[in-house]
């Protein structure tokens, strides 16, 4: 039982870094605190919804082709609203920029009720993924297994790009210092739409991989997005490791927590949250030298 | 110059004062001592921890090593608003004020705050405060200017309103961390010579960071020049210039 | 005047002598001189509207003064403090369930446990506000989310003594028993004192230092004031008061429900304190007016509140960043140009 929680748990950290990385990337390079990440979230599930019956219904491929696809949707309408509205606020007031992203979940919240209704849908589990791997007298169910296994190829993916490719250091200049990017003579609004859509399409992804598992519903956006500040408050906003060590324990806490006090896993994880706040702020005192 | 204990005569006393940022060192084994009524200018080149040592008194760095008396009294552990109820009044090297307030309520802040009625309701002794707001904005030669904003002010504005604030919780020591920048030569001459009237006038010791030589030697009864972290040198202003190390690493600008 | 070059005269304040300069700042600083003349006539006519407004419009009003006053006291944390808070919804929840509990289970008589909802809010201001006040800017506004989340949870989950999402309702008559448009009116002058007293704290030296605070804390803290202390300060007030919007609330409906303290609540009072105006006293008024009134409207017409609400707010930040009280100034600023 323990053993099985464990594999939930770090399914659910693997999901949960997968949004919290496109949140703590997109604070890191723009400043700006993405309200509308679990919508994106929420979108990428109700769009696998959608594309698994007309891509291949039941195979293991065209389970993650339609992911994918319907990840890189997101990605597009996270390229579209950072064009058409986040450009034109940056640098304005800090709550300006969050009710943006308020305005975004409010809409794509609706539009989801429109279309799909007030019920939850699901997202058939590939046949090939359904069954249970037997290991001495425990069942592992397999597909938390595959999901934990895809999100972590993602991660290496994210990882290999962000440190070994130009566009990785290019990004990595723009969080430790944005007026470095001008002086390299790159594009900075490129890099900031590229960076939105590349968040959105890692919350796209974790919307569509994690469906199956779950009930998708229009509600969903707010409570993927505080588990997702927490996990990023944990490891501290625009770092991207701490963005895993902090997805890691949310998702293993809320797994185990839910064993023994049921009722409240969600009151431990921000216990957590709030012991992590108060360490940092130990000690520290004073201000700027000049 | 022998200096292993605190000297209890001094205001202000430090000794082995040393702080590093990860491995880089700003300040290393700094000992100082301030004579109460003392005008001391704090000179060297940029990085040469300065604002550091500044900051340091004020108490706004964790982590400093060594110990510092301030009237007798061992403050490296107090907090900045703790130091400033002491009596150590400053100002910032990129001037800090109240951006969105005007001139005269930050004044009138700066009034509210040192006088220790932060928390107060009372209309009545708020507007007392409002004469001695005036006063000192008249003594900066802010006055006129009481009702802007002072995010509309020039820089050099910023720094006479701030020196203001300061004076207004009446310091024993005044740290001063580049008033002059941003100003013109006539107005660094008239702020400083203002700065070191009323400093004599009402008894209390300054500490200043000055990069013009000229205000140095007019206003400073002494001089300490900091390089890379250390006292390179203490002395009256025509001893510091006929230093020739001092002059081979700063004055002269060569090495 | 004095022979300072330092002084620089500006022509437009040649022909003022001293006092009357003094005067003028001191008006715009701490005389907290309202503008009666306006304000009587509004209370007059609000207090008319009470008893004139069909029945089922006079519930909306009263909804709308309390959302005036809850938005109010997040625009003093916001506006004033400078402290974003993503878990103001807490207090406001703290305020319905302090009133509703001591009724419900404590067995208080309603008109006394008007007084513990408030007090409930503030004691949890109190406790959360020490926490969040140990962090600063985007921190703290996410330590205020958990701590209000916490509640939440702790709302939704205790059912034995919350009554979990089914809430606690029909424990007293709601309104204490009176009419529509009593209560109305007394909630007008409950929500109008606050006010009253918002505004005083605001124009008083605590005000200053919540402002100085919020603006720079590092100079205020190089001034002597311990920052922490005051943003603590100005935490438990708007938690206060916000807890009296909740109890009212409470009060209204005869019950209390965890949503109260909800995340939907805090993202409405943000959205009303944007859309009326930030670093404006009336802003929250005016905010809680709109956004109340088009979401009466709209639900009228259409089910899609969220999607116009959404589409409305891009509108504004990217039109009018500083809402409903901006377009006011901006508007004042006009007229009084063409006329000079």
């Amino acid at each position: 039982m323990l053993l099985i929680q464990l594999v939930n748990g770090l399914m659910e950290g693997m999901t949960l870094f997968l949004i919290a990385s496109g949140l703590t990337l997109i604070f890191g390079v723009t400043r700006i605190i993405n309200f509308a990440h679990g919508s994106l979230f929420m979108l990428g599930a109700f769009l696998t919804h959608e594309l698994v019956p007309v891509i291949a219904p039941g195979s293991v491929w065209g389970f993650f082709a339609a992911v994918t696809l319907a990840a890189l949707v997101v990605g597009l309408i996270g390229a579209l609203f950072e064009i058409g509205v986040l450009r034109r606020i940056y640098g304005k007031d800090a709550l300006l920029q969050l009710i943006v992203t308020v305005a975004l979940v409010l809409i794509i919240r609706d539009l989801v009720r429109m279309i799909w209704g007030a019920n939850s849908v699901t997202v058939p589990m590939p046949d090939g993924l359904a069954s249970a791997l037997v290991i001495g007298d425990t069942y592992f169910p397999v597909f938390p297994l595959a999901v934990f296994v895809a999100s972590l190829l993602v991660v290496l993916a994210m990882i290999w790009v962000i440190y070994f490719t130009r566009a990785g250091i290019l990004l990595r200049a723009g969080t430790d210092d944005r007026g470095m990017l001008a002086l390299l003579g790159v594009n900075e609004t490129l890099i900031f739409t590229c960076v939105f859509a590349a968040g959105a399409f890692l919350a796209g992804l974790a919307g569509g991989i994690g469906a199956p598992y779950g009930e998708v519903h229009y509600l969903l956006d707010t409570s993927i997005i505080v588990s997702a500040f927490i996990v990023c408050v944990i490891g501290g906003l625009g770092n991207l490791y701490g963005a895993l060590a902090g997805a890691l324990v949310v998702g293993l806490t809320k797994a185990i927590g839910v064993m023994y006090f049921p009722r409240l896993s969600m009151v431990l994880i921000f216990l957590v949250m709030a012991a992590v706040l108060f360490a940092r702020s130990l000690g520290r005192q004073g201000g700027p030298a000049r | 110059m022998e200096t292993t204990t605190t000297n209890n005569d001094a205001l202000l006393s430090a000794r082995h004062i040393r702080k590093a940022y990860g491995s880089f060192i700003a300040l290393r084994d700094i000992s100082f001592d301030l004579p109460r009524g003392e005008r001391h200018a704090l000179i060297g080149p940029n990085g040469a921890g300065k604002s550091t040592f500044i900051a340091c008194i004020a108490g706004q760095l964790p982590g400093v090593q060594g110990e510092m008396l301030f009237a007798g009294e061992s403050i490296l552990s107090l907090t900045p608003a703790q130091l400033a109820r002491k009596g150590i009044g400053r100002t910032f090297q990129i001037s800090r004020a109240f951006l969105e307030m005007t001139v005269l309520e930050n004044m009138m802040a700066a009034f509210v705050i040192t006088s220790g009625g932060w928390a107060g309701l009372r209309a009545r002794a708020f507007k007392q405060m409002l004469e001695p707001a005036f006063a000192m904005l008249e003594t900066v030669g802010m006055a006129e200017r009481a009702g802007d904003r002072v995010a509309d002010l020039s820089l050099g504005d910023r720094k006479r309103l701030e020196f203001g604030m300061a004076l207004a919780g009446d310091p024993d020591l005044l740290l001063l961390d580049e008033p002059t920048a941003g100003m013109s030569i006539k107005e660094r001459h008239f702020l400083m010579e203002m700065v070191a009237e009323r400093v004599d006038a009402e008894g209390r010791t300054l500490l200043f960071v000055e990069h013009d030589i000229d205000v140095v030697m007019k206003i400073a009864a002494r001089v300490s020049v900091l390089v890379r972290g250390a006292i390179l040198a203490v002395g009256t202003p025509q001893e510091i210039k006929a230093n020739d190390e001092v002059q081979a690493v700063y004055l002269g600008g060569g090495h | 005047m004095s022979a300072n070059p330092l002084n620089k005269p500006l022509e437009r304040t040649g022909q003022d002598d001293a006092a009357a300069v003094r005067a003028r700042q001191w008006r715009r600083i701490g005389g907290a001189a309202l503008a009666w003349q306006w304000l009587a006539p509004c209370l007059i006519g609000v207090l008319a509207l009470c008893w004139l407004l069909p029945t089922s419009y006079t519930t909306l009003l009263t909804q709308i003064m309390i959302m005036a006053l809850f938005a109010s006291s997040l625009n003093l944390l916001m506006s004033d403090g400078h402290m974003v808070s993503f878990g103001h919804a807490a207090y406001f929840g703290l305020g319905a369930y302090g009133f509703t509990l001591s009724v419900a289970k404590g067995g208080l008589a309603p008109e006394l446990a008007l007084l513990v909802g408030p007090l409930v809010a503030g004691i949890g201001g109190v406790l959360f506000g020490a926490l969040c006040v140990r962090l600063t800017e985007i921190y703290m506004a996410m330590l205020t989310l958990a701590c209000a989340q916490i509640t939440y949870t702790v709302l939704f989950q205790w059912y034995d003594f919350t009554g979990g999402d089914t809430g606690i309702t029909g424990f007293m008559t709601p309104r204490l028993g009176l009419s529509e448009q009593g209560y109305a009116s007394a909630v007008l002058i409950v929500v109008a004192l606050c006010l009253l007293a918002m505004w005083w704290i605001v124009k008083s030296p605590l005000g200053l230092s919540i402002r100085a605070v919020g603006q720079d804390r590092y100079r205020a803290e190089a001034l002597g004031l311990g920052a922490r202390r005051v943003q603590l300060v100005a935490f438990v007030i708007a938690a206060f008061f916000a807890g009296i919007a909740g109890t009212l609330h409470a009060v209204l409906h005869g019950s209390a429900f965890p949503d109260y303290a909800g995340l939907s609540v805090t993202l409405d009072g943000l959205i009303m304190v944007v859309i009326g105006g930030l670093n404006s006293f009336a802003g929250g008024v005016w905010g809680a007016v709109i956004y109340e009134l088009l979401r009466a409207g709209v639900s009228k017409i259409s089910h899609e509140w969220e999607l116009v609400l959404g589409l409305l707010l891009l509108a504004i930040c990217l039109l009018a960043p500083r809402g409903f009280m901006g377009v006011v100034r901006r508007l004042r600023r006009m007229l009084a140009g063409g006329q000079g």
